[in-house]
C-alpha cells in the first residue's frame, strides 16, 4: 500500500496505524511536553503560520531566521525579546532546543532547508509548493522516510472538514461518477497579484542578499526582487507552482487522487508588467487516468490574476449526477438521471411517428409522478479555521509520531505537477508525468 | 432576382437540423420551398406531408440541376457538406450549409475558391452570427466595456440523451427504404447500420464529434464578439466517460487556445469545454469575456455586463515589519493615497447590467441569409468566416486523437 493511499485511510478513522519504528526511536517530544518550534522565514505566510502555531497550546517559539533585519525585530515584537534570532538558517536547526521547524521562505530554498531541518532531527511544517523544481521531490522524499521525522506541507485544504465532507460525499457517489473538475483562482487587486510592500530601510546593509539568493543566479541588489520574491521565476515557481499546488492539493485529497498523467497549460502576463518574468494568467488541462480510487477524468485549472468583476476561488465536481462546488461552504447538487430518453422523431412520416411512439411507450410508459432534484449546502462553524487545523494535526502529529495526511509524497505528488505546469507553459509543451513513481516521463 | 420575387429554396439533408432550417427558410417570408432531398424515403414522406409541393429526391445531383431552384440548405451529415456545397455553389445557387462548414481541414480552401470564382452566396448555419446578444457584445466589447480582454471560457453542457445525440431510429430503417452507399459518400464502406445514420454525430467517419459540432458555435460567437480571425495554438483533452453506446467521439473535451495580439483585439486565451455528462444541471451554454475592468457573460438570449472600475490604491502587506518602518511606510503610502473622506461621492461603483433578447438568433439568421441574396451582398458568416470557426474547432479533435498541439495560420489558414 502506498503511503499517501495507507493515509488517506487513516483519515477516514477505518484503520488503526503503525508507528514506524524509526520514528518511535526518534521522538523527543512526550505527549504532553511542550513543542518548541522555529520559524524560518518570517514574512507574511511565516508570520502568519508562526502567529497560529503559538496560538495552540503547548508550542511555543524559540527562535526565528530572516534575511531581512527588520522581520526579526518584527519576530521579537510579536514573540518577546528572548527570542533567538539569526539570519542564518543553520544556526536554528543546529539548537538542541527546537523540535520542529516552519520553512516559510521563498520556494527555492524549499527543498534544501527542508532535508537539512530533517537531518537536523527537526519535524518540519513546509509552505507549498513543498519543491520549486520537480526534481528536488524525492530527494525530500527519502529524508523524511530516512530520518522518521514528520513533514507536513502547509496547502491547509487538506485538513479543511469542508474537504473532508466534498471527500466523503464523492465516495458515497453523491455526484455519480465524476468526469471532469474545474479549479479556479482569480484575483484582480495589486496585492492578490502579489504587489507586495517593500519596506522603506531595505537595504544591502538590513537585507543578507546573499543567503536570499543562495544558488539561484547572482544578481546585485534589488530588494524588490526579494519582498515580491513570487514574481521571478528565480526564488518562486509562478502563479502555477503557487497556487495551481493548492488546486492539486485539495483534489488530490478530495478524490483520493495520486495525480495526473498529462499537464498541458498556456496563458500570458497580461496585465502586471512591472517587471516580473512570470505570467498573471495561467490556464491548465491535465488528464487524470483510471485508478482504483477513481475513474477518468479531466481537470481544469485557472489562475487568473486580471479577474474584472469576477474574483472568487473554488472548485467543481462534475459527475453523471450531480455537481459538487467547492469554496468556503460545500454545495451539492443532485439531479437523478433522466427516466426516459426521449425522442426526436419529428422528421419521420406520420405512420412512422405513430408506430415509433407506440414502441417507446412501451419501454417508456407514461409517467405522472414529480421528478426531483435537490441542492444541499455544508458550512463550516462560525469561526473554523482550516489553516489552525492544519496546524493542529501537524502538531499532534509531532506529539503522537503518527504520519500525517500531507505528509512529503502527498506534497511532492502536488508540487510536481504545478512546477511543471510551468515547464509545459514556458517550454509550449505538453508534459508527462508518473504520478505513482513521482517522476517525469521521458 | 427582382425584390419582390419569390426565392426558390431546395433542401438537401431533410434530418432534424436540416427541416428547422427549411421552416424558418419559410418563415423569413418571400421564399418557397422546391425541393427536399434526403436518403432515407421516411423523410421524403415526411416532406410531402408538411409541405405538399415539394419535389422529393435520393439524389442530391437531381436538387442541384434544377432550374427552379435559387438557393440550397445543406442539412446532411459533415462529411458530405464541402462536396454539395461546392457542386451547388459551381451549378449557380446559393447556399446556406450547416455548420461546421468542412469536416475536414484540408477540405476548406476548394469551398472558399469555389466561392470566389461562382460569385455566388454562402452562410454557415451557426445562428450565433446573427445573434442580438452576440452582436451587443461586440458593441460592448468594441467600447471597451470590460477593459482589456485576457481570456475567454465558452461551455456548453447538457446531461441528456438526447443531448448527447441518442436520436431516434424509425421503426423503418431498412436498406429498401434507406440509399446506404449515398449516405457513405466517400465515407469508409461499411454493411448496412441505420444507427450511423440516425446518429452520424457520434461517429468520426460522418460527423465532427463534440468539438467539430458544438466548439464550432462556441469560435462563431467567439469571433463575432472580438473581430479575432483565430488561434495560433490548440490544445484539446478529454474522453469518452458516459455514453459508450458504441460511439468513437468522446463526450466529454476540453480545450484551450492562444489568440495572439491583432489590430482587433489583445493577446487572450480561450477556454472551451463541451460535456454531455454534467449532472446536476439542465442544459446550459455560455461565453465568459474577461477583462481588466468587468466580466461579460453572453447567451443565447442574454447579456449580462458587470463592472468594477481597478482599485484606487494598490493595499500595503507591511504586518511583518517593525513597528517603526510600518510608521514610516503608511506615512509615505498615505501622501502618495490620501485617505478619502467618507462621503457619497468617495464610494466605488460596480454595476451589472443585463440584456435580454425575445429574438430568435436562427430565424435572424436565415433572415439575414436571404437578404443578402436580394441585397447581393456578402453574408457576414462566408466562407472564409465559417472556415475560420471551423478549422481550429476540428483542430481540437486532431490534438485530442493524435495527443498532440496544433499549431494554425489564422490569417493564411494554413494548420501545421
Amino acid at each position: 500500500m502506498s503511503s499517501t493511499r495507507r493515509h488517506f485511510l487513516k483519515t477516514t478513522g477505518g484503520f488503526g496505524m503503525a508507528v514506524s519504528a524509526s520514528a518511535a526511536a526518534q521522538q523527543k517530544v512526550a505527549a504532553n511536553d511542550r513543542v518548541q518550534l522555529a520559524s524560518i522565514g518570517v514574512g507574511i505566510m511565516g508570520l502568519g503560520d508562526l502567529e497560529t502555531a503559538i496560538s495552540i497550546p503547548g508550542v511555543k517559539l524559540v527562535g526565528a531566521c530572516d534575511v531581512y533585519q527588520g522581520r526579526l525585530t518584527r519576530a521579537k515584537e510579536v514573540a518577546g525579546n528572548d527570542l533567538f534570532t539569526t539570519r542564518d538558517y543553520r544556526e536554528v536547526l543546529a539548537r538542541k532546543d527546537v523540535d520542529a521547524v516552519i520553512i516559510a521562505t521563498p520556494d527555492h530554498l524549499h527543498s534544501q532547508m527542508t532535508i537539512d531541518a530533517l537531518n537536523a532531527g527537526k519535524d518540519v511544517y513546509v509552505q507549498k509548493p513543498m519543491v520549486q523544481k520537480a526534481e528536488q521531490g524525492l530527494p525530500v522524499v527519502a529524508a523524511q522516510k530516512r530520518t522518521g521525522r514528520i513533514l507536513q506541507v502547509g496547502s491547509q485544504r487538506v485538513s479543511s472538514i469542508v474537504y473532508e465532507k466534498a471527500r466523503q460525499l464523492i465516495a458515497s457517489g453523491a455526484i455519480g461518477s465524476v468526469n471532469m473538475i474545474e479549479a479556479w483562482t482569480d484575483r484582480n487587486s495589486a496585492i492578490g497579484a502579489w504587489q507586495y510592500s517593500i519596506p522603506p530601510d531595505a537595504s544591502p546593509e538590513t537585507v543578507d542578499w546573499d543567503r536570499f539568493i543562495a544558488h539561484a543566479p547572482k544578481r546585485p541588489f534589488e530588494p524588490v526582487r526579494l519582498f515580491r520574491w513570487r514574481n521571478y521565476q528565480d526564488y518562486g515557481t509562478g502563479v502555477a507552482g503557487d497556487l495551481f499546488v493548492h488546486l492539486f492539493s485539495g483534489i488530490h485529497y478530495v478524490m483520493n487522487s495520486l495525480g495526473p498523467t498529462r499537464i498541458y497549460t498556456t496563458g500570458g502576463l497580461r496585465f502586471w508588467k512591472d517587471g516580473r518574468d512570470v505570467p498573471d494568467v495561467v490556464l491548465g488541462v491535465f488528464d487524470y487516468p483510471k485508478t482504483a480510487a477513481h475513474p477518468e477524468f479531466t481537470l481544469s485549472l485557472r489562475v487568473n490574476f486580471v479577474a474584472g468583476a469576477g474574483t472568487n476561488h473554488g472548485f467543481r465536481f462534475v459527475g453523471s449526477d450531480g455537481v459538487l462546488t467547492l469554496g468556503r461552504s460545500l454545495t451539492l447538487e443532485r439531479q437523478p438521471r433522466e427516466k426516459e430518453p426521449g425522442y426526436t422523431i419529428e422528421t419521420f412520416p406520420k405512420p412512422v411517428q405513430e408506430k415509433f411512439l407506440a414502441n417507446y411507450r412501451k419501454t417508456y410508459p407514461e409517467r405522472t409522478g414529480l421528478d426531483t432534484s435537490s441542492e444541499e449546502r455544508y458550512f463550516a462553524p462560525s469561526g473554523y479555521s482550516d489553516q489552525l487545523h492544519h496546524h493542529q494535526n501537524f502538531f499532534a502529529a509531532v506529539r503522537t509520531r503518527k504520519p500525517v495526511v500531507e505528509d512529503a509524497a502527498f506534497g511532492l505528488r502536488a508540487a510536481g505537477p504545478a512546477v511543471l505546469s510551468n515547464t509545459s507553459y514556458f517550454d509550449q509543451r505538453l508534459v508527462e508525468w508518473d504520478p505513482v513513481a513521482m517522476k517525469v516521463k521521458g | 432576382m427582382a425584390a419582390n420575387d419569390k426565392i426558390r429554396v431546395a433542401l438537401i439533408g431533410a434530418g432534424g437540423m436540416g427541416s428547422g432550417d427549411a421552416d424558418l427558410a419559410l418563415r423569413v417570408g418571400g421564399t418557397e420551398l422546391v425541393a427536399a432531398c434526403d436518403i432515407y424515403d421516411g423523410r421524403l414522406e415526411r416532406a410531402k406531408e408538411r409541405w405538399p409541393q415539394v419535389a422529393t429526391t435520393r439524389d442530391y445531383r437531381e436538387v442541384i440541376a434544377r432550374k427552379d431552384v435559387d438557393a440550397i440548405i445543406i442539412g446532411t451529415p459533415d462529411h458530405w457538406h464541402s462536396r454539395i456545397s461546392i457542386e451547388a455553389l459551381s451549378a449557380g445557387k446559393d447556399v446556406y450549409c450547416e455548420k461546421p462548414m468542412v469536416q475536414k481541414v484540408s477540405e476548406g480552401p476548394a469551398v472558399m475558391e469555389a466561392q470566389k470564382k461562382t460569385g455566388r452566396l454562402f452562410q454557415v448555419g451557426s445562428q450565433y452570427a446573427s445573434s442580438p446578444s452576440f452582436l451587443k457584445a461586440r458593441e460592448l466589447m468594441k467600447e471597451g466595456a470590460i477593459g482589456e480582454l485576457n481570456m475567454v471560457e465558452a461551455w456548453l453542457d447538457r446531461n441528456s440523451a438526447l443531448g448527447a445525440w441518442q436520436y431516434s431510429i424509425p421503426p423503418d430503417a431498412t436498406p429498401q427504404r434507406i440509399d446506404w452507399d449515398r449516405f457513405l459518400g466517400q465515407a469508409p464502406k461499411r454493411p448496412f447500420e441505420p444507427i450511423r445514420l440516425f446518429r452520424w454525430r457520434n461517429y468520426n467517419d460522418y460527423g465532427t464529434g463534440v468539438a467539430g459540432d458544438l466548439f464550432v458555435h462556441l469560435l462563431t460567437g467567439l469571433h463575432v464578439v472580438t473581430g479575432s480571425l483565430g488561434p495560433n495554438r490548440i490544445f484539446a483533452t478529454g474522453g469518452l466517460r458516459f455514453w459508450k453506446d458504441g460511439r468513437d467521439a468522446p463526450d466529454v473535451v476540453l480545450a484551450l487556445l492562444d489568440y495572439p495580439k491583432t489590430a482587433q483585439h489583445p493577446e487572450f486565451t480561450m477556454a472551451l469545454r463541451v460535456n454531455f455528462a454534467s449532472g446536476g444541471g439542465r442544459e446550459a451554454f455560455g461565453l465568459r469575456f474577461v477583462g481588466s475592468e468587468g466580466v461579460m457573460v453572453v447567451s443565447m438570449n442574454s447579456l449580462t455586463l458587470s463592472k468594477q472600475p481597478r482599485e484606487k490604491e494598490p493595499g500595503y502587506t507591511i504586518e511583518t515589519f517593525p513597528k517603526a518602518v510600518q510608521e514610516a511606510y503608511l506615512k509615505d503610502y498615505r501622501q502618495k493615497y490620501p485617505v478619502l473622506a467618507p462621503s457619497a461621492e468617495s464610494m466605488d461603483s460596480n454595476s451589472e447590467q443585463r440584456f435580454e433578447t425575445r429574438a430568435s438568433a436562427h430565424l435572424e439568421h436565415h433572415k439575414n441569409f436571404y437578404a443578402a441574396i436580394r441585397e447581393k451582398r456578402v453574408p457576414f458568416e462566408d466562407a472564409v468566416f465559417g472556415y475560420r470557426a471551423a478549422a481550429p474547432a476540428l483542430l481540437c479533435n486532431t490534438s485530442l486523437y493524435e495527443k498532440r498541439i496544433c499549431k494554425w495560420d489564422a490569417e493564411r489558414m494554413v494548420a501545421s
